[in-house]
């Protein structure tokens, strides 16, 4: 296999930017916005931008939901299956950091700890942008987008909670995550 | 047969036409669907940033599929060359029933790889969707192939009114033909593909899904140019008017698939046999009636 120039292929990218959409367990309200985004209405195909049916063919991957743990396989599959320069928009408060439902034991709660799986199964992610909203509207999917890529400058700096929430690994070999109860409330650090 | 340098420089720059035109007038096809749907559209030179940026990207080939990454390339071979053979023969004025039965075992040939694509990757869904594009090609080639026959055969009663009558049916016979073998709407393939999550190409990326694309906007070009070459470049005296017919031709054609296809629903494959099947069986009844005339 030949080795792929990452800083080329993400100047080309900008000009040419195929998304493929993951559902990680979503209750389809940024769902239906993300196809809101790709109507003729907003027409992101003047930017480039063009949906593809399969993980291999896609550039960037517009994931929504809080990541069950059921999806929690597939979802990582369909992340290495894509290509280098892989990227990711976690479009969303379910997929920025879990929503409601971040210390919910059928969830891994959001992109962020999603990364940490990844990186332990050796999966790189060349980039990532948070899409916060519920549901994210289309005009902050197309703007995360462009910043995704480096086309805009982002408007507002980044700033990361850090939920009181742990992953642990059961006999039986099933990821949970289990929460973490302490005493003074959550644990939060910025 | 014009065996003169002009012609040789003239069959260079018709072949690099060929190479070069076919991601642009992509860009004008995806212009005109967008003007349809009242949006401003993609750049003109979107295509060859996609082929760029797809070439530039890491080629991801699941275990058991390498005989489909070889097909690809296999195919973009065939495409390449199978435009600069059509360049070469309308420059030098080669249309005789030999050159353009040369350029449709090419076209049959491109075909053909193109569905061993699907055959050959590991990916179950990806021979799914090949069945569709085996399906549609089983229906479609034997209407290309019979109206370019009936063409050929037409060419030996002109100048009489029945010659230019039979051309000319013959010739629309071949316009359908060279539509539907173009993979556009209501038979398109790779438009299909996102919406149906299975088709020939679903395993490909990077570098190999730039080469497929390529190789089929190149065999959308040939498909444009051959009803221009079978039936009109006979008929020019001089290479340079050849060579422009091909272009021209091509490039209005292609606009006018685009515009066609765009104003197209999608069809089920399996419709195909009806509908192209009566438009073949009319047309060649309506050649034979005139050729008993």
């Amino acid at each position: 296999m030949r080795s792929v120039d990452l800083r080329k292929a993400l100047e080309r990218i900008k000009r040419s930017i195929w998304v493929f959409h993951l559902n990680t367990g979503s209750c389809n309200g940024c769902d239906i916005e993300i196809l809101d985004a790709l109507t003729p209405y907003f027409d992101v195909e003047r930017f480039g931008i063009k949906l593809v049916g399969s993980p291999r063919h896609a550039d960037v991957a517009l994931l929504t939901g809080p990541i069950t743990l059921r999806a929690l396989p597939k979802v990582v599959r369909a992340l290495e299956a894509m290509p280098r320069p892989r990227l990711v928009l976690a479009i969303g408060a379910c997929a920025v950091g879990g929503g409601i439902w971040f210390d919910s034991y059928t969830l891994l709660g959001g992109f962020p700890r999603l990364l940490r799986v990844l990186k332990s199964a050796g999966i790189e992610i060349d980039g990532v942008v948070y899409v916060p909203g519920c549901p994210a509207r289309p005009e902050a999917i197309i703007y995360g987008v462009c910043v995704l890529l480096g086309v805009v400058k982002p408007k507002v700096s980044r700033r990361a909670v850090e939920a009181p929430i742990q992953l642990e690994v059961t006999q039986a070999g099933e990821v949970r995550s289990v929460p973490m109860h302490r005493e003074g409330g959550a644990d939060t650090r910025t | 047969m014009d065996s003169t340098p002009v012609s040789a420089s003239l069959a260079a720059a018709l072949a690099a036409a060929s190479f070069l035109l076919p991601p642009l007038l992509d860009g004008v096809e995806r212009k005109i669907r967008a003007a349809i749907h009242s949006r401003i559209g993609p750049p003109l030179t979107q295509t060859w940033f996609d082929i760029l940026k797809l070439w530039s990207k890491e080629a991801k080939l699941p275990r058991g599929a390498e005989l489909a990454g070889l097909t690809v390339l296999i195919g973009l071979s065939i495409a390449l060359a199978l435009a600069a053979t059509l360049s070469t023969f309308a420059a030098f004025g080669l249309v005789g029933v030999g050159p353009v039965v040369a350029v449709m075992v090419m076209v049959f040939a491109l075909h053909s790889i193109s569905m061993a694509t699907g055959c050959a990757s590991s990916n179950p869904f990806a021979t799914i969707g090949s069945f569709r594009r085996v399906f549609l090609n089983v229906v479609n080639e034997v209407g290309l192939a019979l109206s370019v026959a009936l063409a050929l055969v037409s060419r030996w009663f002109i100048p009489s009114w029945k010659g230019w009558a039979l051309l000319g049916i013959s010739t629309g016979m071949m316009l359908v033909a060279c539509f539907c073998a173009s993979g556009r709407l209501p038979y398109d393939i790779h438009e299909a593909e996102p919406e149906l999550a299975s088709g020939t190409v679903i395993e490909l990326s990077g570098p190999l899904l730039a080469a497929e694309l390529y190789s089929h906007l190149i065999e959308r070009w040939v498909l444009a140019a051959l009803p221009f070459y079978v039936s009109l470049a006979p008929f020019l005296p001089s290479a340079w008017a050849r060579c422009l017919a091909l272009v021209l031709g091509s490039s209005g054609l292609w606009t006018l698939f685009a515009v066609t296809s765009a104003t197209l629903g999608r069809s089920r494959a399996d419709l195909a046999l009806r509908s192209l099947g009566a438009i073949y069986t009319a047309s060649t009844i309506a050649w034979v009636g005139v050729w008993l005339a």
